[in-house]
């Protein structure tokens, strides 16, 4: 059963409220979190987040599309073991946007 | 994946998919950020060896179906499938957000103030987006994502917003 509308996206405590002490004073800084579990709100956007993957902090900039995924899924935990996995297939980088 | 002979001049320019219909056409996956279209007469390298030439190429449901020279019927386009089909990087044209990776390794990374940061010394596929790995003066690495909010390649040297944080 998915979460009830009512209570909002889960975001724990500790992060929402550093994401709403840097939007009240406009300010932009890496935050770092190991809540995974909480979900990308409309608030964070544009903001950087450093998600831990259980070695060190992946910082991720939170883009519009991103809303509504939870932090951890953009932060892999494990390191993808088959040949070719892992390196760049194109010699390009994506995701400027 | 091996990279194909004379792969360094070459870029992968999509997949073949599944077999579509009797005809010998094919599902072809382009890159999205090449997005070629896979016209007629077009050849592009196969990884499994030889060339594959387009004869046939057409639009259905938003997905690209093309007929490779030589394919006439469905087992002969089922032979096919996973075929990595690689192309000239001289008739690649990036899409407007998307860089060369080459252009960026070994370059600066300089601050807003000027100051050197660092050097590119890789760039590693992300699930948001791709990061530019930076080898620190001081021996470490630091990862940054390779958005244009933080980044600005345009310029000799890169260039990092570094918001407070960002490069710890």
């Amino acid at each position: 059963m998915p979460r009830s509308l009512k209570k909002g996206p889960f975001v724990d405590l500790h992060l929402a409220k550093k994401v709403e002490d840097l939007n009240s004073r406009h300010e932009k800084r890496v935050i770092k979190t190991w809540s995974r579990r909480s979900e990308i709100s409309p608030d964070m956007v544009g903001h950087t987040i450093a998600v831990h993957d259980g070695r060190k902090h992946v910082p991720i900039y939170i883009s519009e599309s991103m809303v509504g995924h939870k932090l951890g899924e953009f932060a892999p935990t494990r390191a993808i073991k088959w040949r070719g996995a892992g390196e760049k297939q194109q010699t390009k980088v994506r995701g400027r946007r | 994946m091996a990279d194909a002979p004379g792969a360094e001049h070459q870029v992968i320019a999509g997949a073949v998919g599944k077999a579509f219909g009797i005809r010998g056409e094919v599902y072809v996956f382009a890159d999205p950020d090449i997005g070629d279209e896979f016209e007629i007469g077009r050849a592009y390298d196969s990884d499994r060896g030889g060339s594959l030439v387009v004869a046939a190429s057409r639009d259905h449901n938003g997905r690209r179906v093309v007929r490779f020279e030589g394919v006439a019927d469905r087992t002969q386009a089922e032979a096919l499938r996973g075929i990595v089909l690689r192309m000239p990087r001289a008739r690649a044209v990036l899409a407007a957000d998307a860089v060369w990776t080459d252009e960026l390794l070994g370059r600066d990374v300089v601050d807003d103030d000027g100051a050197v940061v660092g050097v590119v010394e890789g760039v590693l596929d992300g699930t948001a987006h791709d990061f530019l790995v930076l080898a620190r003066p001081d021996g470490g690495e630091t990862l940054i994502p390779a958005v244009e909010a933080l980044l600005d390649v345009s310029g000799e040297e890169i260039v990092v917003h570094a918001i407070p944080g960002l490069l710890e």
